[in-house]
């Protein structure tokens, strides 16, 4: 700048802005540099008060890659002060006009400049200290002080300076950038308390929090603070230094310690008036506590408030602008519902953040629409697709809707025979897959069912003959019920497999398995190729059973109902007792043939060649297992439907989804298994069926001979005495008189 | 009855320019109503304002003109204390309107109203200016006063970076 200004004038060292008044008891104080220490030792906690006695602090240089790899806030990339950004908005909305140059300031009498300056905002002040080194000094300088205190007069809308430090500090705290003045890295919020910004870690640094123990006279005359200021930004909240403890600054301890201890040794060494200075201090100090104490609250609100208001013209603005965009949109063709789709205020969004539509509010320019008009065509052609997905989606319910009616013509027993929704689908594809968007009446979905009755009835018999095509012998075809009784073949469901057990080398066999007779339910909800295998374990648990491997169907071994328990699985004894491992599982016929199949595999066996070694429970324990088995409720098994109405006939869905069917549609509240959910088991998809059930580490294996009802209930040996004891009576019980042990085979 | 003759002044600006103005009118000046209490026997002289030119004297005529008759404002007032407290960037219509002239005349009507301490012309062409500046950026600023930006870089790019979120609008 010229050096004929007279703000150039200013020397480097006057740097300095002169104090505000100080409080009443230290008035008789000079703010001279010789008494810093004094005045250090009556307001420890003032940071302002270094002004007085040291240089400012060079204006310290900020990486940007601080910020956005900062330990602490690591996705914030900008110092963003919402008091500076709402005070700017005010004023730029209020500026009258706007003036290209004007290069005559610089000869401007000083008087006249302050005169000029008298009328700002101090926001407007503040930033004139930014705009040129000489600025920079006058503003700053000792003598400007006055003009501080009259921009600051003259807009009370900005909170008050506290008494204890300059307007320049105020200023810095109000509007300087929101970065932590202690390492400079990190954001952070004003403290009213101690009038500084910290971040979170150096805060923990500096200060103690409530939890140590603290003298109580400490704590009255050592102002605490508590970090709850969050803030938001577009749309992100940043909670804050969320605390419940009241901070104290370890130094401000320290010095009050110190002091009191002074006196403390003062008066044990008999010095006169040490009583008074004593009392005086801690007065002077508690009144200064209770002042910042008054204060601090009302700084908050304001900042809160002020928070709260920008934030409020900030999405007003924004949404001002949503709705520019939407209505030249509109006027240019694009559909008002396509529009609204989330993508295009999503991206909209991104465009305000990243700064290109908001600079240019008064009119959004030719760049700009480039862009949004490139996204409205996205998401035009996303939305079109949608929707078309959405009208198919709903012609498929009214379809399903409609051959649900169409079932519902005959008894739920014959429901397994009809094909699943995904073969009835064909019928109706024409009807679905209609290029114009209308949806079909439920008429016309009827009429499609019934011109195919003779389809869905004969179906099952179709896809028999179509099982039966691929079984070994031909002769399946002229008798197939000589043929049904087969168990050893088991079929595998190609589509489960691919779905449910992926393996790498193509041996997962049994992931899906059947015998023929529940092949037929199965295939009626799900398409698919079926291949026929011959399992040797099967002939091996046939053999174990003693039943002859040509004539015994799957059936007949399920209603026989056995359980196995693998002998390469058994427990663990380990020195603190039994460890339940899986060892410990018991396995219907179906489930030992899967385990045998995708457990049991080795180099030198063939896959599927695999028998397992395992063995049979006896009869009582078998009892006991299945006693202990429940149905699998897990979300994944998709194998029950609702038994109240035929809603889930089609398509069985989780026990979950069906329980809240039952709930929402049919108003029940305890839901009983069979009685409002049926299990479809036919279904399956999942590993295993029934669910293995786990032996706990002390057997349940003795029941009460003296209750009537003595095969209820099974006990552990220690139980079954107690049990005896107190409710009959019986001091000494005696096996097979009042007790019997249920032998549990393993071997 | 007729009303009695407001006295005729007469002024010489630095131009050579002379203008006969009410004395009701000159007395919006504080200078010159000094000077007219201080001298009085040489009246039909005119008085010299070496530091006003005739365009502008002729501004800050109109500007008396139109207020003459209002009271002069008082340092000691309570009233002018409290008034200048308040906001007081609101210019009246009339005022506005007289104050939409070019940068030079503005700079001008200031220092002539500064010169002849006409104290509300002062406080109009300065909040003026401060509407000016109101509201805009460091970087805004500088381009408005043509004012050397002598902060280093990476200074300047801090002060860009928290200058970012005030920028919108």
């Amino acid at each position: 700048m010229d050096d004929s200004l007279p703000f150039n004038n200013v020397l480097e060292g006057e740097t300095l802005i002169e104090p505000r008044a100080s409080p009443s008891h230290i008035q008789s104080r000079k703010p001279t540099y010789k008494i810093e220490r004094d005045w250090l030792l009556v307001l420890p906690f003032f940071r302002a008060g270094i002004e007085f006695g040291t240089p400012p602090k060079p204006k310290p240089r900020v990486d940007p890659s601080y910020f956005r790899h900062s330990e602490y806030d690591c996705d914030i990339n900008h110092t963003f002060n919402f008091v500076k950004a709402f005070v700017m908005l005010d004023l730029r909305q209020n500026r009258r006009r706007d003036v290209k140059s004007f290069p005559v300031i610089k000869d401007f009498p000083s008087e006249i400049l302050f005169e000029i300056f008298g009328h700002l905002h101090p926001v407007d002040l503040y930033h004139l200290g930014f705009v040129s080194q000489g600025l920079r000094r006058m503003i700053r300088s000792k003598s400007s002080f006055p003009l501080w205190r009259l921009v600051w007069q003259r807009n009370p809308d900005i909170a008050e300076c506290p008494p204890n430090i300059s307007y320049l500090r105020w200023a810095d705290l109000l509007f300087g950038e929101a970065i932590c003045e202690s390492c400079e890295r990190c954001i952070a919020q004003p403290d009213f308390t101690f009038m500084f910004r910290y971040c979170s870690k150096c805060f923990s640094d500096a200060f103690f929090p409530e939890e140590y123990d603290l003298d109580l006279q400490v704590k009255l005359l050592v102002p605490g603070t508590l970090r709850t200021m969050g803030y938001e930004l577009e749309g992100n909240r940043y909670p804050g230094q969320e605390s419940n403890w009241c901070h104290r600054r370890t130094v401000d301890i320290l010095t009050v310690q110190q002091a009191l201890r002074e006196f403390e040794d003062a008066w044990n060494a008999g010095i006169p008036d040490t009583q008074e200075q004593s009392t005086t201090f801690c007065t002077d100090r508690l009144n200064q506590v209770q002042d910042i104490l008054k204060r601090v609250p009302r700084y908050e609100r304001w900042l809160r408030r002020m928070y709260r208001q920008f934030w409020e013209q900030k999405s007003a603005q924004r949404r001002r602008l949503f709705w520019r965009i939407k209505k030249k949109l509109h006027r240019l063709g694009y559909s008002r519902r396509q529009m609204t789709y989330y993508l295009f205020d999503k991206a909209v969004l991104i465009l305000w953040k990243s700064q290109q539509v908001l600079r240019v509010n008064r009119g959004l320019i030719r760049q700009t629409w480039s862009i949004i008009l490139k996204v409205a065509d996205h998401c035009q052609e996303i939305g079109r697709q949608s929707e078309r997905l959405r009208l198919i989606s709903d012609r498929e319910d009214l379809f399903r809707q409609a051959y649900i009616r169409y079932r519902g013509q005959y008894p739920a027993s014959k429901w397994c025979t009809f094909p699943s929704f995904g073969e009835i689908f064909i019928l109706g594809e024409r009807l679905i897959n209609d290029p114009n968007n209308t949806l079909p009446t439920p008429e016309q979905c009827d009429t499609i069912l019934q011109s195919h009755s003779q389809f869905i009835e004969s179906w099952f018999n179709e896809k028999m003959v179509s099982i039966f095509q691929q079984f070994v012998d031909p002769r399946s075809l002229l008798s197939p019920a000589r043929f049904m009784n087969l168990a050893t073949f088991v079929f595998r469901c190609e589509l489960c497999m691919e779905d449910w057990h992926r393996l790498p080398d193509n041996t997962n066999l049994g992931a899906c398995m059947f015998g023929w007779t529940d092949l037929a339910r199965h295939l009626g909800y799900h398409q698919g190729d079926v291949k026929l295998h011959q399992v040797p374990v099967v002939r091996k648990i046939l053999f174990e059973l003693e039943l002859d491997p040509e004539t015994t169907s799957a059936d007949e071994l399920d209603r026989l109902n056995h359980r196995f328990v693998c002998r390469a699985l058994r427990c663990k004894v380990t020195p603190t007792g039994y460890r339940r491992e899986i060892g410990s599982l018991c396995f219907s016929w179906r489930t030992l043939v899967r385990h045998v199949l995708l457990d049991h595999k080795d180099s030198d066996i063939p896959d599927g060649s695999a028998t397992g070694d395992w063995c049979l429970l006896g009869p009582e324990a078998t009892e006991y297992v299945i006693r202990r088995e429940e149905p699998n409720i897990y979300y994944w098994d998709y194998t029950w439907a609702c038994n109240r109405c035929s809603r889930h006939a089609g398509n069985p869905v989780s026990r979950l989804v069906a329980v809240e069917h039952v709930q929402k549609v049919h108003k029940k509240r305890a839901i009983v298994n069979g009685r409002d959910v049926v299990h479809i088991p036919g279904n399956t998809n999942t590993l295993a069926r029934p669910f293995p059930v786990g032996i706990p580490v002390e057997p349940h294996n003795h029941i009460c001979m003296v209750c009537p009802q003595n095969v209820s209930r099974f006990y552990d040996i220690r139980a079954v005495t107690t049990h005896l004891h107190d409710k009959h009576g019986i001091q000494q019980s005696q096996e097979n008189i009042h007790r019997k042990e249920i032998p549990i085979i393993f071997d | 009855m007729a009303a009695p003759a407001t006295q005729q002044i007469k002024i010489r600006c630095n131009d050579e320019k002379e203008f006969t103005v009410d004395r009701d009118v000159l007395e919006r000046s504080v200078l010159i109503k000094n000077m007219l209490e201080d001298v009085t026997e040489q009246q039909d002289a005119p008085i010299p304002l070496p530091n006003v030119s005739g365009p502008v004297m002729a501004k800050v005529l109109e500007y008396c003109t139109h207020h003459r008759g209002e009271p002069l404002p008082s340092a000691d007032t309570e009233q002018s204390q409290d008034e200048t407290r308040k906001r007081t960037t609101d210019i009246s219509e009339w005022d506005q309107k007289f104050i939409t002239v070019d940068q030079e005349m503005l700079f001008e009507i200031i220092l002539a109203a500064n010169y002849l301490d006409i104290k509300s012309l002062l406080d109009v062409g300065c909040k003026t200016v401060a509407n000016m500046i109101k509201g805009k950026t460091p970087e805004e600023i500088r381009k408005l006063f043509n004012i050397v930006n002598d902060f280093t870089p990476e200074e300047e790019a801090q002060i860009k970076k928290e200058n970012e979120w005030a920028e919108d609008r």
